[in-house]
Protein backbone atom coordinates (compact mmCIF):
# COMPACT_ATOMS: atom_id res chain seq x y z
CA UNK A 1 0.00 0.00 0.00
CA UNK A 2 1.33 3.75 -0.83
CA UNK A 3 0.88 5.87 1.85
CA UNK A 4 2.71 8.98 0.08
CA UNK A 5 1.73 9.47 -3.77
CA UNK A 6 3.33 11.84 -5.50
CA UNK A 7 1.77 12.26 -9.10
CA UNK A 8 2.94 14.91 -11.68
CA UNK A 9 4.33 17.78 -9.72
CA UNK A 10 5.56 20.67 -10.29
CA UNK A 11 6.60 23.68 -8.31
CA UNK A 12 7.72 26.64 -9.27
CA UNK A 13 8.95 29.39 -6.65
CA UNK A 14 8.71 33.43 -8.21
CA UNK A 15 11.67 35.04 -8.35
CA UNK A 16 11.37 38.80 -8.72
CA UNK A 17 8.54 37.92 -10.86
CA UNK A 18 10.15 35.46 -12.96
CA UNK A 19 9.17 31.73 -12.28
CA UNK A 20 11.87 29.58 -11.20
CA UNK A 21 11.22 25.59 -11.75
CA UNK A 22 12.45 23.43 -8.78
CA UNK A 23 10.17 20.35 -9.40
CA UNK A 24 9.31 19.69 -13.17
CA UNK A 25 6.54 16.94 -13.39
CA UNK A 26 7.97 14.26 -10.83
CA UNK A 27 6.04 11.28 -9.71
CA UNK A 28 6.52 8.08 -7.87
CA UNK A 29 5.12 6.18 -4.68
CA UNK A 30 6.28 5.10 -1.25
CA UNK A 31 5.32 1.83 0.37
CA UNK A 32 4.63 2.07 3.96
CA UNK A 33 7.44 1.58 6.02
CA UNK A 34 9.73 1.74 3.66
CA UNK A 35 13.27 3.92 3.97
CA UNK A 36 13.62 5.80 0.91
CA UNK A 37 16.83 8.23 0.08
CA UNK A 38 16.59 11.52 -1.47
CA UNK A 39 20.09 12.70 -2.95
CA UNK A 40 20.69 15.28 -5.43
CA UNK A 41 23.15 18.47 -6.27
CA UNK A 42 22.65 21.38 -4.16
CA UNK A 43 19.38 23.19 -6.06
CA UNK A 44 18.15 20.06 -6.98
CA UNK A 45 15.02 20.71 -5.93
CA UNK A 46 15.43 18.19 -2.75
CA UNK A 47 14.17 20.48 -0.23
CA UNK A 48 11.03 21.37 -1.78
CA UNK A 49 10.00 18.28 -2.38
CA UNK A 50 10.59 17.61 1.25
CA UNK A 51 8.02 20.74 2.07
CA UNK A 52 5.51 19.53 -0.70
CA UNK A 53 5.43 16.21 0.88
CA UNK A 54 3.77 17.10 4.24
CA UNK A 55 1.74 20.22 2.78
CA UNK A 56 4.30 23.16 3.49
CA UNK A 57 4.12 23.94 -0.20
CA UNK A 58 1.34 22.91 -2.52
CA UNK A 59 2.29 21.62 -5.82
CA UNK A 60 1.91 24.79 -8.73
CA UNK A 61 0.69 21.68 -10.97
CA UNK A 62 -0.07 18.32 -9.87
CA UNK A 63 -0.89 16.19 -6.50
CA UNK A 64 0.38 14.68 -3.55
CA UNK A 65 -1.38 12.35 -0.77
CA UNK A 66 -0.53 11.58 2.15
CA UNK A 67 -2.31 8.88 3.39
CA UNK A 68 -5.01 9.31 0.42
CA UNK A 69 -5.48 13.08 1.36
CA UNK A 70 -4.69 15.62 -1.10
CA UNK A 71 -2.34 18.45 0.51
CA UNK A 72 -3.92 20.80 -1.39
CA UNK A 73 -7.35 20.75 0.89
CA UNK A 74 -6.51 23.03 3.19
CA UNK A 75 -9.10 20.97 5.55
CA UNK A 76 -6.90 17.85 4.82
CA UNK A 77 -3.60 19.76 6.63
CA UNK A 78 -3.97 19.13 10.10
CA UNK A 79 -4.54 15.61 9.55
CA UNK A 80 -1.92 15.55 7.09
CA UNK A 81 0.96 17.24 9.59
CA UNK A 82 -0.14 14.97 12.36
CA UNK A 83 0.63 12.05 9.57
CA UNK A 84 3.96 13.29 8.18
CA UNK A 85 6.08 15.01 10.69
CA UNK A 86 9.32 16.63 9.56
CA UNK A 87 13.14 17.75 10.84
CA UNK A 88 14.98 19.78 9.54
CA UNK A 89 18.99 20.37 8.84
CA UNK A 90 19.77 23.26 11.44
CA UNK A 91 19.10 21.25 15.65
CA UNK A 92 19.03 25.02 16.78
CA UNK A 93 16.02 26.59 14.69
CA UNK A 94 13.74 23.85 15.77
CA UNK A 95 14.19 24.20 19.88
CA UNK A 96 10.86 26.35 20.93
CA UNK A 97 11.20 25.18 24.62
CA UNK A 98 13.93 25.87 27.37
CA UNK A 99 13.31 22.45 28.87
CA UNK A 100 14.03 19.12 26.78
CA UNK A 101 10.86 17.86 27.84
CA UNK A 102 8.54 20.79 27.08
CA UNK A 103 10.13 21.14 23.59
CA UNK A 104 9.09 17.30 22.62
CA UNK A 105 5.64 18.14 23.89
CA UNK A 106 4.62 21.25 22.09
CA UNK A 107 3.73 19.21 19.52
CA UNK A 108 1.09 17.15 21.11
CA UNK A 109 0.02 20.56 22.87
CA UNK A 110 -0.95 21.74 19.47
CA UNK A 111 -3.04 19.15 18.78
CA UNK A 112 -5.14 19.23 21.41
CA UNK A 113 -3.74 15.73 22.94
CA UNK A 114 -4.83 15.30 27.24
CA UNK A 115 -1.98 16.14 29.47
CA UNK A 116 -2.21 12.58 31.13
CA UNK A 117 -1.63 11.21 27.61
CA UNK A 118 1.22 13.78 26.58
CA UNK A 119 3.19 13.00 30.00
CA UNK A 120 3.14 9.18 28.56
CA UNK A 121 4.01 10.27 24.91
CA UNK A 122 6.77 12.49 26.05
CA UNK A 123 8.40 9.46 28.26
CA UNK A 124 7.68 7.05 25.41
CA UNK A 125 9.52 9.62 22.35
CA UNK A 126 12.69 10.95 24.77
CA UNK A 127 13.40 6.84 25.67
CA UNK A 128 12.83 6.05 21.75
CA UNK A 129 15.16 8.57 20.96
CA UNK A 130 17.64 7.43 24.13
CA UNK A 131 17.44 10.45 26.01
CA UNK A 132 15.20 10.15 28.56
CA UNK A 133 18.08 11.33 30.81
CA UNK A 134 18.12 14.58 29.48
CA UNK A 135 14.41 15.21 29.97
CA UNK A 136 14.87 18.43 32.37
CA UNK A 137 17.99 19.49 30.69
CA UNK A 138 18.39 22.81 28.74
CA UNK A 139 18.05 22.18 24.70
CA UNK A 140 20.87 24.50 24.36
CA UNK A 141 23.59 22.78 26.66
CA UNK A 142 23.29 19.71 23.95
CA UNK A 143 25.15 18.56 21.69
CA UNK A 144 24.21 18.86 17.88
CA UNK A 145 23.74 15.26 17.85
CA UNK A 146 21.55 15.06 21.12
CA UNK A 147 19.67 18.45 19.84
CA UNK A 148 18.63 16.70 16.32
CA UNK A 149 17.68 13.60 18.56
CA UNK A 150 15.27 15.81 20.75
CA UNK A 151 13.66 17.04 17.46
CA UNK A 152 13.01 13.87 16.28
CA UNK A 153 11.13 13.01 19.89
CA UNK A 154 9.50 16.38 18.93
CA UNK A 155 8.04 14.49 16.10
CA UNK A 156 7.75 10.97 17.55
CA UNK A 157 5.37 12.52 20.54
CA UNK A 158 2.80 12.91 17.79
CA UNK A 159 2.40 9.52 16.68
CA UNK A 160 3.26 10.26 13.21
CA UNK A 161 3.44 7.31 10.53
CA UNK A 162 5.77 9.10 8.42
CA UNK A 163 8.82 10.88 9.08
CA UNK A 164 10.68 13.31 6.73
CA UNK A 165 14.22 14.46 7.44
CA UNK A 166 15.49 17.05 5.11
CA UNK A 167 19.68 17.15 5.38
CA UNK A 168 19.72 16.19 9.26
CA UNK A 169 23.14 15.45 9.82
CA UNK A 170 24.92 18.04 7.47
CA UNK A 171 25.51 20.66 10.47
CA UNK A 172 26.63 17.75 12.77
CA UNK A 173 30.01 16.02 13.83
CA UNK A 174 30.82 11.77 12.97
CA UNK A 175 29.26 11.40 16.27
CA UNK A 176 26.53 13.30 16.27
CA UNK A 177 25.44 11.86 12.40
CA UNK A 178 25.94 8.37 13.66
CA UNK A 179 23.74 8.82 16.61
CA UNK A 180 20.76 10.42 14.31
CA UNK A 181 21.14 7.56 11.69
CA UNK A 182 21.06 4.97 14.22
CA UNK A 183 18.51 6.30 15.95
CA UNK A 184 16.23 6.90 12.35
CA UNK A 185 17.30 3.37 11.23
CA UNK A 186 15.70 1.96 14.72
CA UNK A 187 12.72 3.63 14.39
CA UNK A 188 12.37 2.54 10.45
CA UNK A 189 12.72 -1.22 11.98
CA UNK A 190 11.27 -1.37 15.18
CA UNK A 191 8.28 0.92 15.10
CA UNK A 192 7.67 0.89 10.81
CA UNK A 193 7.78 4.68 10.58
CA UNK A 194 7.84 5.23 6.51
CA UNK A 195 11.40 7.05 6.49
CA UNK A 196 11.83 10.30 3.89
CA UNK A 197 16.13 10.85 4.10
CA UNK A 198 17.53 13.66 2.53
CA UNK A 199 20.93 13.87 2.37
CA UNK A 200 24.63 14.61 0.90
CA UNK A 201 26.26 11.97 2.74
CA UNK A 202 26.33 9.05 0.24
CA UNK A 203 26.96 6.70 2.68
CA UNK A 204 23.79 7.62 4.39
CA UNK A 205 21.63 6.19 1.64
CA UNK A 206 23.36 2.96 1.86
CA UNK A 207 21.11 1.50 4.13
CA UNK A 208 17.91 2.96 2.40
CA UNK A 209 14.95 0.03 0.52
CA UNK A 210 15.22 3.00 -2.29
CA UNK A 211 17.32 5.60 -3.45
CA UNK A 212 15.71 8.51 -5.51
CA UNK A 213 17.81 10.82 -7.68
CA UNK A 214 16.91 14.47 -8.07
CA UNK A 215 18.64 16.65 -10.70
CA UNK A 216 17.26 19.53 -12.33
CA UNK A 217 14.14 19.37 -10.55
CA UNK A 218 13.88 16.09 -12.05
CA UNK A 219 13.83 12.35 -11.39
CA UNK A 220 17.29 11.44 -12.86
CA UNK A 221 17.57 7.75 -11.30
CA UNK A 222 15.82 5.45 -8.81
CA UNK A 223 16.40 2.28 -7.48
CA UNK A 224 17.87 0.07 -4.81
CA UNK A 225 21.13 1.21 -3.52
CA UNK A 226 23.06 -1.63 -5.10
CA UNK A 227 21.65 -0.49 -8.56
CA UNK A 228 22.21 3.19 -7.91
CA UNK A 229 25.67 3.15 -6.85
CA UNK A 230 26.71 1.03 -9.64
CA UNK A 231 26.34 3.88 -11.81
CA UNK A 232 29.54 5.45 -10.79
CA UNK A 233 29.75 7.68 -13.86
CA UNK A 234 26.34 8.51 -14.19
CA UNK A 235 25.74 9.85 -10.58
CA UNK A 236 29.35 11.81 -11.54
CA UNK A 237 27.14 13.74 -13.80
CA UNK A 238 24.68 14.77 -11.66
CA UNK A 239 27.52 15.85 -9.32
CA UNK A 240 26.98 13.36 -6.91
CA UNK A 241 29.19 10.28 -6.18
CA UNK A 242 29.96 6.66 -4.87
CA UNK A 243 30.32 5.53 -1.31
CA UNK A 244 34.21 5.42 -0.97
CA UNK A 245 33.71 1.71 -0.36
CA UNK A 246 32.28 1.09 -3.68
CA UNK A 247 34.48 3.69 -5.41
CA UNK A 248 37.50 1.26 -3.78
CA UNK A 249 35.36 -2.01 -4.91
CA UNK A 250 35.49 -0.47 -8.84
CA UNK A 251 38.80 0.49 -8.54
CA UNK A 252 39.90 -3.07 -7.73
CA UNK A 253 37.47 -4.80 -10.23
CA UNK A 254 38.81 -2.21 -13.39
CA UNK A 255 42.33 -3.64 -12.38
CA UNK A 256 41.31 -7.05 -13.00
CA UNK A 257 40.83 -8.34 -9.40
CA UNK A 258 37.43 -9.99 -8.50
CA UNK A 259 35.80 -8.12 -6.53
CA UNK A 260 31.55 -7.06 -7.38
CA UNK A 261 31.43 -3.47 -8.26
CA UNK A 262 28.41 -3.16 -5.87
CA UNK A 263 29.96 -3.33 -2.63
CA UNK A 264 28.35 -0.94 -0.11
CA UNK A 265 29.68 -1.76 3.41
CA UNK A 266 33.16 -2.22 5.22
CA UNK A 267 32.49 -5.76 5.95
CA UNK A 268 31.75 -6.38 2.37
CA UNK A 269 34.91 -5.12 1.03
CA UNK A 270 36.81 -5.99 3.77
CA UNK A 271 35.60 -9.83 2.83
CA UNK A 272 36.97 -9.36 -0.17
CA UNK A 273 40.10 -7.83 0.31
CA UNK A 274 40.77 -10.78 2.44
CA UNK A 275 40.28 -12.66 -0.41
CA UNK A 276 42.93 -11.25 -2.41
CA UNK A 277 45.90 -10.73 0.28
CA UNK B 1 56.89 30.99 11.42
CA UNK B 2 53.51 31.27 10.11
CA UNK B 3 51.98 31.17 13.82
CA UNK B 4 54.02 30.26 17.14
CA UNK B 5 51.63 29.49 20.34
CA UNK B 6 53.37 28.73 24.05
CA UNK B 7 51.04 28.06 26.42
CA UNK B 8 47.39 29.69 25.95
CA UNK B 9 44.16 29.56 27.90
CA UNK B 10 41.19 30.35 27.22
CA UNK B 11 38.11 30.36 29.36
CA UNK B 12 34.31 31.43 28.23
CA UNK B 13 32.92 33.11 31.11
CA UNK B 14 36.32 33.83 33.13
CA UNK B 15 35.10 34.28 37.03
CA UNK B 16 31.47 33.90 36.18
CA UNK B 17 29.05 31.01 37.11
CA UNK B 18 29.12 29.44 33.62
CA UNK B 19 33.27 29.55 33.88
CA UNK B 20 34.03 26.60 30.82
CA UNK B 21 38.08 26.07 30.03
CA UNK B 22 37.89 25.78 26.30
CA UNK B 23 41.65 26.13 25.54
CA UNK B 24 44.13 24.57 28.07
CA UNK B 25 47.73 25.15 27.96
CA UNK B 26 47.52 24.95 24.13
CA UNK B 27 51.89 24.94 22.56
CA UNK B 28 51.74 24.77 18.84
CA UNK B 29 53.98 26.14 15.99
CA UNK B 30 52.70 26.02 12.20
CA UNK B 31 54.81 26.98 9.71
CA UNK B 32 54.88 29.22 6.70
CA UNK B 33 52.86 27.18 4.00
CA UNK B 34 51.71 24.37 5.98
CA UNK B 35 48.17 22.97 5.07
CA UNK B 36 46.94 22.15 8.55
CA UNK B 37 43.74 20.37 9.78
CA UNK B 38 42.01 20.56 12.91
CA UNK B 39 40.09 17.71 14.21
CA UNK B 40 37.59 17.31 17.54
CA UNK B 41 34.55 16.90 18.23
CA UNK B 42 31.86 19.54 19.07
CA UNK B 43 33.38 21.38 21.75
CA UNK B 44 36.90 20.41 22.14
CA UNK B 45 37.96 23.85 21.25
CA UNK B 46 38.98 23.68 17.67
CA UNK B 47 36.75 26.77 16.75
CA UNK B 48 37.61 28.37 19.84
CA UNK B 49 41.58 27.73 19.04
CA UNK B 50 40.51 29.28 15.04
CA UNK B 51 39.45 32.30 16.26
CA UNK B 52 42.60 33.29 18.63
CA UNK B 53 44.28 33.27 15.19
CA UNK B 54 43.36 36.48 13.76
CA UNK B 55 42.75 38.03 17.24
CA UNK B 56 39.14 37.95 17.35
CA UNK B 57 39.36 35.54 20.78
CA UNK B 58 42.16 36.99 22.76
CA UNK B 59 43.79 34.36 25.24
CA UNK B 60 43.96 34.52 28.90
CA UNK B 61 47.42 33.68 29.41
CA UNK B 62 49.77 32.40 27.27
CA UNK B 63 51.62 33.94 24.02
CA UNK B 64 50.60 34.05 20.70
CA UNK B 65 52.78 34.74 17.85
CA UNK B 66 50.32 35.04 14.34
CA UNK B 67 52.51 36.14 11.35
CA UNK B 68 54.84 38.54 13.09
CA UNK B 69 52.29 40.10 15.44
CA UNK B 70 52.15 39.38 18.82
CA UNK B 71 48.71 38.84 20.23
CA UNK B 72 49.67 38.80 23.66
CA UNK B 73 49.69 42.32 24.16
CA UNK B 74 46.73 44.36 24.61
CA UNK B 75 47.23 46.98 21.51
CA UNK B 76 48.26 44.37 18.94
CA UNK B 77 47.61 45.76 15.76
CA UNK B 78 44.52 43.81 14.78
CA UNK B 79 44.17 45.25 11.70
CA UNK B 80 47.72 44.20 10.04
CA UNK B 81 46.58 41.03 11.96
CA UNK B 82 43.28 40.44 9.87
CA UNK B 83 44.65 41.55 6.83
CA UNK B 84 47.47 38.76 6.94
CA UNK B 85 44.89 36.14 8.74
CA UNK B 86 41.62 35.63 6.84
CA UNK B 87 38.95 33.34 8.76
CA UNK B 88 36.14 31.96 6.50
CA UNK B 89 33.24 31.09 9.08
CA UNK B 90 30.65 28.32 8.81
CA UNK B 91 28.47 28.69 5.87
CA UNK B 92 30.11 31.82 5.10
CA UNK B 93 27.12 32.29 2.12
CA UNK B 94 25.21 33.88 4.78
CA UNK B 95 27.43 36.45 4.98
CA UNK B 96 27.01 37.66 1.79
CA UNK B 97 25.43 41.16 1.41
CA UNK B 98 25.97 43.34 -1.35
CA UNK B 99 24.12 43.70 -4.27
CA UNK B 100 26.62 42.34 -6.75
CA UNK B 101 28.90 39.66 -6.52
CA UNK B 102 31.78 42.36 -7.60
CA UNK B 103 30.45 44.75 -4.84
CA UNK B 104 30.73 41.68 -2.10
CA UNK B 105 34.42 40.93 -3.18
CA UNK B 106 35.78 44.11 -3.37
CA UNK B 107 34.94 44.95 -0.18
CA UNK B 108 37.30 43.87 1.81
CA UNK B 109 40.43 45.69 -0.84
CA UNK B 110 38.24 48.77 -1.31
CA UNK B 111 39.21 48.56 2.95
CA UNK B 112 42.47 48.29 2.40
CA UNK B 113 42.44 51.60 0.48
CA UNK B 114 43.66 50.16 -3.15
CA UNK B 115 43.01 52.06 -5.70
CA UNK B 116 40.38 51.79 -8.43
CA UNK B 117 42.12 49.70 -11.15
CA UNK B 118 44.12 47.58 -8.28
CA UNK B 119 40.46 46.38 -6.77
CA UNK B 120 39.08 45.14 -10.59
CA UNK B 121 42.37 43.58 -10.88
CA UNK B 122 41.71 41.76 -7.69
CA UNK B 123 37.93 41.18 -8.04
CA UNK B 124 38.35 39.48 -11.12
CA UNK B 125 41.61 37.52 -10.70
CA UNK B 126 39.94 36.16 -7.26
CA UNK B 127 36.93 35.11 -9.31
CA UNK B 128 39.06 33.24 -11.76
CA UNK B 129 40.72 31.43 -8.89
CA UNK B 130 37.41 30.07 -7.34
CA UNK B 131 36.22 29.23 -10.45
CA UNK B 132 33.55 32.06 -11.04
CA UNK B 133 32.74 33.73 -14.52
CA UNK B 134 33.65 37.12 -14.95
CA UNK B 135 30.16 37.12 -16.23
CA UNK B 136 28.80 36.41 -12.90
CA UNK B 137 30.48 39.81 -11.53
CA UNK B 138 27.35 42.07 -11.79
CA UNK B 139 24.47 39.34 -10.52
CA UNK B 140 23.29 39.56 -7.51
CA UNK B 141 24.66 37.42 -5.27
CA UNK B 142 21.33 36.22 -3.65
CA UNK B 143 20.83 34.81 -7.23
CA UNK B 144 23.65 32.15 -7.51
CA UNK B 145 23.51 28.43 -6.64
CA UNK B 146 24.46 27.15 -3.47
CA UNK B 147 28.08 26.36 -4.02
CA UNK B 148 28.37 28.95 -6.18
CA UNK B 149 27.38 31.32 -3.61
CA UNK B 150 30.00 29.84 -1.23
CA UNK B 151 32.74 30.22 -3.19
CA UNK B 152 31.56 33.63 -3.88
CA UNK B 153 31.89 34.16 0.36
CA UNK B 154 35.20 32.82 0.07
CA UNK B 155 36.43 34.75 -2.70
CA UNK B 156 35.29 37.78 -0.46
CA UNK B 157 38.34 36.31 2.00
CA UNK B 158 40.55 35.59 -0.69
CA UNK B 159 40.56 39.16 -1.81
CA UNK B 160 42.63 40.18 0.89
CA UNK B 161 45.39 38.03 -0.17
CA UNK B 162 45.92 36.62 3.64
CA UNK B 163 49.20 34.74 4.46
CA UNK B 164 47.33 32.51 6.81
CA UNK B 165 43.74 31.00 5.32
CA UNK B 166 41.29 29.92 8.27
CA UNK B 167 38.30 27.92 7.15
CA UNK B 168 35.75 26.35 9.88
CA UNK B 169 33.96 23.43 8.04
CA UNK B 170 34.36 24.80 4.52
CA UNK B 171 32.54 21.83 2.99
CA UNK B 172 30.06 21.40 5.32
CA UNK B 173 26.57 21.43 3.62
CA UNK B 174 27.55 20.45 0.40
CA UNK B 175 26.66 17.96 -2.54
CA UNK B 176 29.83 16.06 -3.73
CA UNK B 177 30.88 18.00 -6.44
CA UNK B 178 30.70 21.41 -4.66
CA UNK B 179 32.70 20.19 -2.07
CA UNK B 180 35.83 19.13 -4.80
CA UNK B 181 35.34 22.63 -6.69
CA UNK B 182 36.32 23.97 -2.45
CA UNK B 183 38.66 21.77 -1.53
CA UNK B 184 40.14 22.50 -5.05
CA UNK B 185 40.23 26.24 -4.88
CA UNK B 186 41.53 26.00 -1.47
CA UNK B 187 44.19 23.90 -2.86
CA UNK B 188 45.14 26.25 -5.56
CA UNK B 189 45.18 29.39 -3.26
CA UNK B 190 47.53 27.33 -1.06
CA UNK B 191 50.37 26.70 -3.91
CA UNK B 192 49.35 30.00 -5.68
CA UNK B 193 50.66 32.41 -3.16
CA UNK B 194 52.35 29.15 -0.10
CA UNK B 195 49.61 30.56 1.79
CA UNK B 196 49.32 28.82 5.54
CA UNK B 197 46.46 26.62 5.17
CA UNK B 198 44.16 25.98 8.93
CA UNK B 199 41.06 23.99 7.89
CA UNK B 200 38.79 22.43 10.59
CA UNK B 201 36.28 19.98 9.05
CA UNK B 202 34.63 16.17 10.12
CA UNK B 203 35.19 14.73 7.03
CA UNK B 204 38.53 12.27 7.95
CA UNK B 205 38.28 11.23 3.87
CA UNK B 206 39.19 14.61 2.73
CA UNK B 207 41.86 15.23 5.19
CA UNK B 208 43.55 12.09 4.85
CA UNK B 209 44.04 13.31 1.24
CA UNK B 210 44.67 16.88 1.04
CA UNK B 211 46.08 17.76 4.85
CA UNK B 212 50.30 17.63 5.33
CA UNK B 213 49.52 17.77 8.73
CA UNK B 214 46.25 16.97 11.40
CA UNK B 215 45.72 18.22 15.09
CA UNK B 216 43.12 16.49 17.00
CA UNK B 217 42.26 18.41 20.18
CA UNK B 218 40.31 16.59 22.74
CA UNK B 219 39.09 18.71 25.46
CA UNK B 220 40.98 21.81 25.46
CA UNK B 221 44.32 20.05 24.64
CA UNK B 222 45.75 18.91 21.99
CA UNK B 223 45.37 15.13 21.68
CA UNK B 224 47.84 13.75 18.69
CA UNK B 225 49.64 15.90 16.02
CA UNK B 226 51.62 14.71 12.87
CA UNK B 227 50.91 13.89 9.43
CA UNK B 228 47.52 12.03 8.26
CA UNK B 229 49.02 8.86 8.00
CA UNK B 230 50.91 9.57 11.88
CA UNK B 231 47.69 10.41 13.39
CA UNK B 232 44.97 8.41 11.83
CA UNK B 233 46.69 5.35 12.63
CA UNK B 234 45.86 5.99 16.29
CA UNK B 235 42.54 4.42 15.73
CA UNK B 236 40.91 3.19 19.38
CA UNK B 237 42.29 6.69 20.64
CA UNK B 238 40.49 8.59 17.78
CA UNK B 239 37.59 6.31 18.30
CA UNK B 240 37.41 7.15 22.30
CA UNK B 241 37.55 10.85 21.64
CA UNK B 242 34.38 10.59 19.30
CA UNK B 243 36.30 11.08 16.76
CA UNK B 244 35.54 9.44 12.96
CA UNK B 245 38.28 8.05 10.95
CA UNK B 246 38.92 7.55 7.59
CA UNK B 247 36.74 5.05 5.95
CA UNK B 248 39.82 3.46 4.17
CA UNK B 249 41.40 3.46 8.09
CA UNK B 250 38.40 1.37 8.92
CA UNK B 251 38.67 -1.18 6.44
CA UNK B 252 42.06 -1.49 7.35
CA UNK B 253 41.56 -2.05 10.79
CA UNK B 254 39.09 -4.63 9.95
CA UNK B 255 41.47 -6.32 7.58
CA UNK B 256 44.00 -6.47 11.09
CA UNK B 257 41.18 -7.97 13.25
CA UNK B 258 40.57 -10.78 10.26
CA UNK B 259 44.57 -11.67 11.35
CA UNK B 260 45.93 -9.81 7.80
CA UNK B 261 48.92 -7.56 8.53
CA UNK B 262 47.99 -4.26 6.77
CA UNK B 263 50.04 -1.16 8.25
CA UNK B 264 48.20 0.89 10.26
CA UNK B 265 48.99 4.09 8.48
CA UNK B 266 46.99 3.13 5.28
CA UNK B 267 44.33 5.64 5.28
CA UNK B 268 43.50 6.55 1.42
CA UNK B 269 42.14 4.55 -1.21
CA UNK B 270 45.51 5.14 -3.46
CA UNK B 271 47.81 3.67 -0.79
CA UNK B 272 45.32 0.60 -0.13
CA UNK B 273 45.42 0.19 -3.77
CA UNK B 274 48.83 0.01 -3.74
CA UNK B 275 49.33 -2.11 -1.26
CA UNK B 276 47.08 -4.92 -2.62
CA UNK B 277 48.93 -4.39 -5.84
CA UNK B 278 52.20 -5.44 -4.24
CA UNK B 279 50.64 -8.11 -2.04
CA UNK B 280 47.66 -9.86 -3.94
CA UNK B 281 48.55 -13.15 -4.66
CA UNK B 282 47.92 -13.25 -8.39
Amino acid sequence: MSILRVENVSYSYNQENQPFEALNDVSFQVEKGAFTCILGHNGSGKSTLAKLLNGLYTPTDGKVFVKDMDTSIEANLLDIRRSAGMVFQNPDNQMVATVVEEDVAFGPENLGVPSPEIRIRVDRALSDVGMSEYAHSAPHKLSGGQKQRIAIAGVLAMHPEIMILDEPTAMLDPKGRAEVMETVLRLNKEQGITIIHITHFMEEAIAADRIIVLSEAKIALEGKPREVFSQSERLKELSLSVPEITAFAQALNKAGYPVAENLLTIDELTEAICQLI
Amino acid sequence: MSIDIKNLCYTYGENTLFEVAALKDITLSINDGEYVALIGHTGSGKTTLAQHFNGLLRANSGQIMVEGIDLSIKKADLMALRQRVGLVFQYPEYQLFEETVFKDIAFGPKNLGLSKEEITERVYSTMELVGLDKSEAERSPFELSGGQKRRAAIAGVLSMRPKVLVLDEPIAGLDPQGKEEILALIKSYHIQYNATIIIISHNMDDIARVADRVIALNQGTIALDGTPREVFSHYEELISMGLGLPTISKVVYELNKKGKNVPADIITSEQLFDYILRTAKR
